[in-house]
């Protein structure tokens, strides 16, 4: 694959992680306060996390495929990777605060 | 030993082995000028890893632990360990495959074009998908411990 192709891959790839960290932490918190959601994804894919994993491949998957198209270089993909960082920590931690403050009946 | 069994095994040691590999990334990472081929050959291996990790940790998951090891736990001494632990490790782990995919791309790229902003960069996306894993397989530790 030449250098380009690299490129525009991997900015593709850095935004289905952003994607995908936020489809994660709204699906998960979504289906916990709002059990028709969580209902919903187990009755489509047999249990609520098959439905999450199967979710965020097709996100991540659609991402790469629609975003490899646009042009992309260094400076922008490093930039990207500082918002895959700070968009991972934050769907992690707001799940994590989350069931603490579920737990603790807080929520 | 049986199916279920194999799956729990593999899904902890392939989990375990990709968090060590991308704990090596992140450490070539942070030399002055590490081997890239080498390092992409890793970080490929971990990103196979977290997907073998991540499939068999679908069957164990479905098949046996709600059924059979949540009520153990959730009905025990720590009912936290699940309530807290296991629903933040279960859903923050989908989170890291994608991470790996992406390390490994932008190892690519480094392989060609050593920029040293980027490598900084891709150095902190490597520290945080070994913090996130570490994270998971600790909280799996602590569950597995709950299980009275």
């Amino acid at each position: 694959m030449n250098e380009e192709k690299i490129l525009r891959l991997t900015k593709a790839s850095l935004e289905g992680v952003i994607l995908v960290s936020i489809l994660i932490a709204s699906l998960t918190i979504g289906g916990e306060l709002y059990s028709p959601l969580k209902d919903f994804l187990k009755n489509t894919f047999m249990h609520h996390w098959l439905g999450k994993s199967y979710l965020s491949v097709a996100l991540f998957l659609l991402i790469l495929f629609v975003r490899f198209f646009s042009k992309s270089d260094l400076k922008k993909i490093s930039r990207t990777v500082y918002l895959a960082v700070v968009f991972s920590l934050v769907s992690s931690l707001s799940m994590m605060g989350f069931f603490v403050a579920h737990t603790f009946h807080l929520i | 030993m049986n199916l279920l069994t194999y799956a729990l095994i593999t899904h902890v040691i392939s989990g375990v082995i990709a968090i060590g590999l991308i704990h090596l990334v992140f450490m070539h990472l942070i030399k002055k000028s590490p081997n890239w081929r080498y390092l992409s050959a890793v970080s490929l291996s971990s990103v196979i890893l977290f997907l073998v990790s991540w499939v068999t940790s679908a069957f164990y998951y479905v098949t046996y632990y709600g059924k059979s090891v949540k009520p153990k736990i959730v009905e025990g001494p720590y009912p936290w360990a699940h309530q807290i632990f296991m629903e933040a490790k279960e859903h923050i782990f989908i989170l890291i495959p994608f991470l790996a995919i992406s390390l490994y791309l932008c190892i690519k790229i480094l392989e060609k074009n050593q920029d040293d902003r980027f490598k900084k960069a891709v150095s902190i996306l490597a520290l945080i998908a070994l913090i996130l894993g570490t994270f998971v397989a600790g909280a799996g530790i602590l569950v597995s411990g709950a299980v009275r």
